[in-house]
């Protein structure tokens, strides 16, 4: 039997951003549509372009001001510290652990988002890694000291804070200008998606640590959702997997490349060739993070709550072998 | 779609509907026609969050930062200062007007507060002197239109959100366009005093010792304005804490010159709490508004349909054009700013223009909307501050610089790089 | 007329509140810019306050600019009408936008109510509940909302009077003189402005 006609407005990342183009557009405009035989289309808009900022999008979409909406927990956290578990700084450095961990915690994400927020988990998304894009050359971990750092929420804040750095918070418009006047010495943002900004034409250094991955994700007003036909219900659950898969393939593709890109040297597809000056931390620098990423993830468990920790422990913490008490 | 939207913003307009709530009452009358999801739950979130944006808070301050000024006397000070320095030319007192609002420019963000000022100061002289009139009430309305033009500019500001580009970058690439401006302005006014000398009044005689002796009185202007966009660039501050700054640069500068008193501070607060609740108002339901547009797909809409005509880029560009001096005829600039940027930048975009030059270009039409009947702001001011004569005077004095202001949009159309050129040189500093 | 004083009453302490928070949130934003140029370290914040300031100010701003008169009307039409005509018109306007601050301050209303359900809490190191910013702001639309309910009744009670003279200095379209008036001669408002008058009367 045919699907019932059902149309979505769909509000998705950041249209800047290499996966919009390669993965959003042609999924929701046309592999969904050709998946349900022409029943179920959608149309999708840019966060920008909708003249939104971020942080409101689980709100809105639980308001039903808008139908499908792609948020990044870091942002929408606000409401929910829970949230941040997800994607705690330092955690996962690399694309696949962090993958590993989405997926452990997504259970628990999927259980309070439906019961707290009115919202139903599509898909997890997630950037390439947050990375330090720098005026001046960063050849260990101690030259960030006393630098001003523009950072995105709280938990970001406290890791750079904690490496010694003064956290910055800037519109996203400002940061070139403020990269290129020295109000700001650095700036953290996905190594693709910096080169996209081209910010390597105003900070020529990039500091390989990868704080965490700008984890988001796809969701549906649960009310939207209920009101939905069952067929259409599954179609959507199951093509949301096969865009969350894309996603995490074509994002660990861009990621990949993107080192190569910004500095010039090795096999650059997808974004542009720059010829950035690259450092990453050393071994022993390693281990000092990692005790950084545990104190966070601490602090983070005693605003979270106790019950919070324990899901985290079972889930997101015994996947990358992390307890915090 | 179109043109529901066009007819019932135009009516609800012209039936005198604050220029804030008719932006708003079309967002929730085209949310209830056109969409199926209630997009005025959106409204609350939308409302906070434009309104907390940290982007914004550079406007009450900058308003403020002008009155503080204004009330301790660097203005008055500044314009006899000025008209010693450029009153030999022919031409004579019209060219201070005009140096005297640029530089007054440079410490206000807007127009009608240069125009007040320097209309207050520049009329007394006008009586005393004898110059045809209406040419110089024109000088004195043109130049006033420059604070908006001249960094720091409200209109600006409220444009770098809606079109999501840097403030410091559009207040560099308005820097050149600024000067060409402002000397074209002077130019005509020596040159149409060099062919008719009668339209001016006599210069006053003034020795170097006079004009040595005035300087300091230039200072304090400069010194904000150095101090207000210089940390900008000097890598210290962002456009909004530099407004900061400058609003405590100017209240110790009226406490020195002893001229901080609870009714200045209280004249101040209230002409800021006026003109912010104005401003954010109709920012924030222009926000909604945006929201609704791209919601019910007017936007893309309206894009693909002026890329479908295939127009040239320019025959589209002069379009936009036309539209802006026809719209500025009849509508409040930053309300007209406000209500059509989110529709113009995405098509001006999409057509491979910057965004950048487009601010430039649509400050400029903003300032040409100031200056032309029926409802121009300038002339308005020019007039009932003058308090005598035919309103008609004012806009004759105004016409041929609204012809000079079409000059500077086709040499800017000719020469983006006039705007582009500056911030590009930023770009490659570091 | 008593309840008009009384809203001028208001708006005036709210000027001088409004006005002594942007001094402060300047100083706040000055001493940060101080700190951080030349002794590398920073409050922290400053940005964060004054974006909630400014919600708060321009929130309590709304009404003050409203009892003014100052928000944008195109007048093109509205001063070739006679007064009659314009009378009917000042009442559209105000009721126009008394629909659009009533959606307004109900989705306000919603935006504070999902603030204290979530415990919402600012992201960022002030972790600032967002409650306490958005109530303040709420009653700034608040009082807004109940400064257009009032100037449409006393509009419509003196109609009823026969005074319709008054409303036009209520509700009407300030004209430019007075506008140009008040920016150049301040001090003058007094005559018209009902929050001084009310000032004096104490
Ligand atoms: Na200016
Ligand atoms: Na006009």
């Amino acid at each position: 039997a045919d699907l019932p006609k059902t149309h979505f407005k769909v509000v998705g990342g950041g249209s800047h951003n290499y996966t919009f183009g390669a993965v959003e557009k042609p999924f929701w405009e046309t592999m969904l549509p050709e998946a349900s035989g022409g029943q179920v289309t959608a149309d999708l808009a840019g966060l920008a372009e909708s003249g939104l900022k971020g942080p409101e999008v689980v709100r809105l979409m639980r308001a039903g001001a808008v139908d499908i909406g792609m948020g990044v927990f870091a942002y929408v956290s606000s409401d929910d510290a829970m949230f941040e578990g997800i994607d705690l700084p330092g955690m996962a450095t690399d694309i696949d652990t962090a993958r590993k961990v989405a997926q452990a915690y997504r259970p628990v994400l999927d259980r309070r988002m439906s019961e707290r927020h009115g919202i139903k988990l599509l898909a997890t998304v997630a950037y390439t890694a947050q990375v330090f894009f720098c005026r001046e050359p960063v050849a260990q971990l101690a030259d960030l000291k006393g630098r001003k750092i523009r950072t995105r929420g709280r938990n970001m804040a406290d890791y750079v804070s904690a490496l010694g750095g003064n956290p910055v918070t800037l519109p996203f418009a400002e940061v070139v200008t403020a990269l290129q006047t020295g109000v700001i010495d650095c700036a953290v943002t996905g190594i693709g998606s910096g080169n996209a900004a081209k910010w390597f034409e105003v900070a020529n250094n990039l500091y390989n640590l990868p704080i965490d991955w700008s984890v988001g994700f796809y969701g549906i007003g649960l009310k939207r959702w209920q009101r939905l036909d069952p067929s259409v219900q599954a179609l959507l659950e199951q093509q949301s997997q096969v865009l969350e898969n894309r996603l995490w393939d074509e994002t660990k593709r861009e990621n990949d490349f993107a080192l190569a890109c910004n500095t010039g040297e090795g096999d650059c597809q997808i974004h542009e060739k720059a010829n950035m000056k690259a450092a990453a931390p050393t071994a022993q620098d390693q281990a000092v993070l990692r005790s950084i990423a545990l104190n966070i993830a601490q602090q983070w468990g005693k605003r979270c709550g106790t019950d919070c920790v324990r899901e985290w422990n079972e889930t997101a913490g015994a996947a990358v072998g992390v307890t915090i008490d | 779609m179109l043109s529901t939207t066009v007819i019932l913003l135009l009516s609800l307009l012209a039936l005198s509907v604050a220029a804030a709530a008719s932006v708003g009452i079309l967002g929730l009358a085209l949310s209830e026609l056109f969409s199926p999801l209630p997009l005025a739950n959106a409204i609350g979130e939308l409302a906070w969050g434009t309104s907390a944006e940290f982007l914004l808070v550079a406007i009450p301050l900058y308003v403020l930062m002008g009155e503080l000024l204004v009330s301790s006397g660097v203005a008055g000070r500044m314009y006899g200062a000025v008209s010693k320095w450029v009153s030999w030319l022919p031409g004579g007192l019209m060219n201070a007007n005009i140096g005297a609002s640029a530089l007054f420019s440079a410490t206000s963000g807007s127009s009608v507060a240069t125009a007040a000022t320097i209309s207050t100061l520049a009329l007394p002289e006008q009586r005393k002197a004898g110059y045809n009139a209406p040419l110089f009430l024109g000088s004195i309305a043109a130049g006033g239109t420059l604070g908006i033009l001249i960094p720091p500019s409200i209109n600006m500001i409220v444009f770098a959100l809606i079109a999501n580009v840097s403030v410091p970058k559009l207040y560099l690439a308005a820097t050149l366009p600024a000067v060409v401006l402002m000397s074209l302005f002077m130019l005509a006014i020596i040159g149409a005093c060099m062919v008719r000398p009668g339209l001016a009044g006599e210069r006053p005689v003034v020795t170097w010792r006079e004009r040595i002796e005035s300087l300091p009185h230039l200072v304090p202007p400069l010194a904000i304005f150095v101090l207000v966009i210089g940390v900008i660039y000097g890598g210290i501050a962002t456009a909004s804490e530099s407004a900061a700054l400058g609003v405590i640069a100017a209240l110790l500068l009226a406490w020195y010159k002893k001229a901080l008193t609870i009714a200045t501070l209280r004249r101040a607060f209230e002409s800021t709490m006026r003109t912010t609740g104005m401003i954010i108002l109709i920012t924030l339901s222009a926000f909604f508004l945006n929201f609704v547009l791209s919601s019910i797909g007017l936007t893309t809409m309206l894009v693909e349909f002026v890329t479908s005509m295939e127009l040239s880029a320019l025959g589209t560009m002069l379009a936009i054009i036309l539209f802006y001096i026809l719209l500025g005829c009849f509508m409040d600039t930053l309300a007209m700013l406000v209500t059509t940027a989110p529709l113009t930048v995405p098509i001006v975009v999409a057509l491979g223009f910057d965004p950048i030059w487009f601010g430039v270009m649509l400050i400029l039409l903003c300032e040409m909307g100031q200056l032309t009947p029926p409802f121009g702001m300038n002339l308005f001011v020019v007039h009932s501050i003058r308090g005598e004569g035919k309103f008609i005077d004012v806009i004759y004095g105004a016409l041929p610089f609204c012809l000079i202001l079409l000059l500077m949009l086709g040499i800017l159309l000719a020469f983006p790089q006039l705007a582009l050129w500056l911030p590009l040189q930023m770009s490659s500093v570091s | 007329m008593a309840p008009v004083r009384i809203l001028g009453k208001v708006a005036g302490f709210g000027i001088w509140i409004g006005g002594i928070c942007l001094l402060v949130s300047s100083t706040l934003i000055v001493v940060d810019l101080i700190l951080r140029k030349f002794f590398g370290w920073s409050l922290g914040g400053a940005d964060e306050i004054s974006g909630y300031v400014l919600a708060i100010v321009s929130a309590w701003a709304f009404p003050i600019t409203l009892l003014r008169r100052s928000h944008i009307r195109v007048d093109v039409v509205y001063t070739h009408m006679p007064r009659r005509i314009r009378i009917v018109l000042d009442l559209f306007a105000m009721t126009c936008m008394g629909v659009f601050i009533g959606v307004l301050t109900y989705h306000a209303w919603q935006v504070l109510m999902d603030s204290i359900a979530f415990n919402a809490i600012s992201n960022t190191p002030l972790q600032v509940p967002q409650w306490i910013p958005q109530s303040l702001w709420f009653a700034g639309y608040l009082f807004f909302l109940v400064t257009i309910v009032v100037l449409l009744a006393c509009s419509l009670w003196l109609l009823a009077r026969r005074r319709p003279r008054e409303v036009g200095g209520l509700i009407g379209i300030h004209s430019v003189e007075e506008e140009i008036h008040e920016e150049v001669h301040p001090e003058s408002m007094a005559a018209v402005s009902p929050g001084h008058q009310t000032m004096q009367e104490k």
